[in-house]
Parts: C-alpha cells; structure tokens; sequence
C-alpha cells in the first residue's frame, strides 16, 4: 500500500482541515531569539577554530620548508668526506702483520740504542722479538728480509756478490730467484766459476 | 510539507546587515532542508534561519499538543534545537529533515518525561487564541467551541495515538516516517493514527451538534 492510499484511507480531511483551521499556536519570540542566538554562536565559534587552523597550517609547512632548506644549505657546506682506508675490510691488516711492524719499529728503536731488543722484551713477546732477531743489522748487501736491495742491484757486479752472500747463507731460492732477475737484466752476464 | 526544488548548493556568504539577510533568505527559499542543513553545517547561519522559519511552529504545536504544557514546550523545543545545532558537524542528509527533526524532538520529550516523572495532561494549560477583532461575534464563538473540542479530544486520545496524529499533522510525516519517529512498526503506526482519527471524527461530530445548538440559541 503506498502512501496516497494511506493518507485515503486512515485519515479524515475534515479532522486534518480543523485541526489546522485551530492550532495557530507560535513560538514565543524570546525562544525564537534563544534558538537563533545558539546557532550563531555555535557557527561563530567553529569560525574561530577554523580561523586559528588556518594560520596553523601555513605557519607548518613555512616552517617545514624552512627547515629543509636549512639543511642543505648545511651540507652543501660540509667539505667532502674521506672515508679513511683502515676503513676497507679488505686493506685490514691482519693481527699477526700489525703485531710484525710493531717488532720491527721496537727493534729499530732498540738498534738505535745499541740493546738487544730480546734481552729487554717482556717474557711474553716473544713473538714480536723473534722476527727483529732476524733483522740483526750487518755489512752486508742483503736487505733484512729477502733478496737484494736497489743499492746491489746497481751493477752485475754488486748483484752477483749479493747472490753468492746468498747462498753462502743458505737462502738458495731466494738466490736463485736473484740470480734469474740478474740474468733477465743483464743478458751477457756470465757467472763466475 | 515537502520541498523538491533540488537548487544547487551556493557557496555561504557571510551576513553583514539586515539586507544581507533579506538576501539569504531569498537564495535558500528554494533549497531543500537537507541542503541549508549542509549549508549551516558548513558555517552558513543565513541556511539555519531559514530552516528553522520553516518548521519551528510546526514543531512547538507538536510538542505543545504532545506535552499539554507550554513551559514543558518550550523548554524540549529548544532542546531539540539545541541537540541539532551540536550535531550539525555529524549530520548526514541520510533521510528528510523533517523526519530526524520530529525524531529528536520526540526522543527529548521521552527524555523529559523520564526526568520529571509526571505527565502534566492539563488542557487548560494551551494559552487561547487571540480574539481576531474583524471575526464576528458568531463566528469568534465557533471556532472557540470547535477548539474546544478538538482539545478534549486530542486530551482524550492515548499518548501513543496524539503522538502518530500529531506527527501526521504537523510534521507532515508518511506512516513509514512515524513508524520510524515513535520506534515501532508500520502497521502499529498505521493502527494508531487510525483510531485517533476515528476518535477524533466522532468528537468533532458530536461538536458540529453541540455548535448547531449554540448558533440556534438567541443573543
């Protein structure tokens, strides 16, 4: 049933058209006035809000801007960064070669004062004073390690000695591996028998 | 009481004096209330008076035959009001205004009545009529007795049949809308409003024989 029909059929036209004929009651003006009062101030008040979140909002994204733009001012005058090599995991020196370069400045220092660095060290470091013993300084053309240094590799002459101080020390691979770059530099050397 | 100009939604402008006013009231005569209601939602005051002319003495006699109390009219009408103007920011156009305005206020007299606990039923309590001087004699005695008992009527009415009768008249609302109003189905609304028209039709024609009787009688 819709609604035309509903109206047809519960309700009198001439009880409807009295009862309109009769109530003519209105709304008293002051609460006419106390209605339309509330309304206002509740619009004008959200206006304030709305009013102080307007300012809100510019104000945050100036501030956001400039703060961005305070940083990179700030790194664009930052001067580059090195990262040290130490910092390469592959260049890491090893534990054994930082405790070797240790032995050797210790041992050097202790050349310098004319010590045997083996007699000073702590019972514990052997380690470090072991390879510095092997670098005991002497006469000779042999550097401390292995092979010849630049000053025997001058001449044929000098080179060949070298090699010979060599193998009297029993290093002969080392001699030998002199004796081959001896030879690749100077082709018409001929060793002496 | 309905409005089917479907007039787009204007921008508020916001009131600077009394022709500004006049001026809003023009541009939202024919906007719908849900629309001045969405407008006031957004901060037009101008869409608010405009809707709250339409109805608001539609509304008070609602609540002013329901109560049979002005002072209790009075004060659940501006509570009603009250309660939409805080709720604007929630509103959404979901059903007629009407209908949620007649629900709030309906819902405030319940309220009411929960907190006072009394029903005060006094029909001497509706202020009269004013006396339309250019009415004749007769005719000024007609209408008081025809008030007269209509008012008795409606005070004889069940709460539950004034308050579909009232909804019916004054708000203008469908059976669905009062089923929707009162909280119950359609069917009891639809009982309701029949048995207060019943009652109300027998009253007013036992009115016309008392009202014949009256016009017969010599001044």
């Amino acid at each position: 049933m819709n609604e035309t029909n509903d109206k047809l059929h519960e309700t009198d036209p001439r009880v409807g058209a009295t009862y309109r004929e009769l109530a003519r009651e209105t709304v008293p003006i002051d609460v006419d006035a106390a209605v339309l009062t509330e309304a206002r101030r509740a619009v004008e008040s959200r206006s304030g809000i709305a009013r102080l979140t307007g300012w809100l909002r510019p104000l945050a994204f100036v501030a956001t801007a400039g703060l961005s733009l305070a940083l990179i001012v700030q790194l664009s005058n930052t001067p580059d960064f090195q990262p040290p090599d130490s910092l390469d995991p592959v260049a890491a020196p090893l534990p054994a070669d930082v405790f070797q370069d240790a032995a050797d400045q210790t041992a050097e220092q202790f050349r310098r004062l004319g010590q045997d660095p083996a007699m000073s060290a702590p019972p514990d470091s052997t380690m470090a004073s072991e390879p510095a013993s092997e670098s005991a300084p002497e006469a000779s053309l042999l550097p401390a390690r292995e092979g010849c240094d630049d000053q025997a590799r001058n001449s044929s002459g000098t080179w060949w000695q070298c090699i010979r101080e060599l193998e009297q020390r029993g290093l002969s691979e080392v001699a030998e591996r002199e004796l081959q770059a001896l030879l690749r530099a100077y082709p018409q050397f001929s060793a002496p028998q | 009481m309905t409005w089917t100009n479907t007039a787009a939604i204007h921008a508020p402008a916001p009131l600077c004096g009394p022709r500004d006013v006049a001026y809003a009231r023009r541009m939202t005569d024919g906007l719908e209330d849900s629309a001045l209601m969405l407008r006031y939602r957004d901060g037009d005051a101008a869409a608010f008076e405009a809707l709250y002319l339409r109805h608001k003495d539609s509304l008070y006699r609602y609540l002013l035959r329901l109560s049979m109390n002005p002072h209790t009219a009075e004060d659940v009408f501006q509570e009603a009001w009250g309660k939409i103007i805080r709720a604007r920011a929630s509103y959404r156009p979901t059903a007629k205004f009407t209908t949620y305005l007649f629900r709030v206020a309906h819902n405030c007299f319940i309220d009411h009545l929960r907190r006072s606990k009394r029903h005060s039923g006094h029909s001497d309590a509706i202020p009269e009529l004013a006396a339309d001087p250019a009415n004749e004699p007769e005719r000024q005695t007609e209408q008081l007795l025809a008030r007269q008992h209509l008012e008795a009527a409606l005070k004889t009415l069940p709460d539950e049949q004034r308050d579909a009768f009232l909804l019916y008249e004054e708000g203008g609302l469908s059976l669905d809308d009062i089923a929707l109003v009162t909280g119950v189905n359609r069917e009891t609304a639809k009982s309701r409003l029949r048995y207060a028209n019943a009652k109300l039709r027998t009253s007013m024609q036992g009115a016309g024989a008392g009202q014949s009787s009256v016009n017969r009688t010599p001044p």
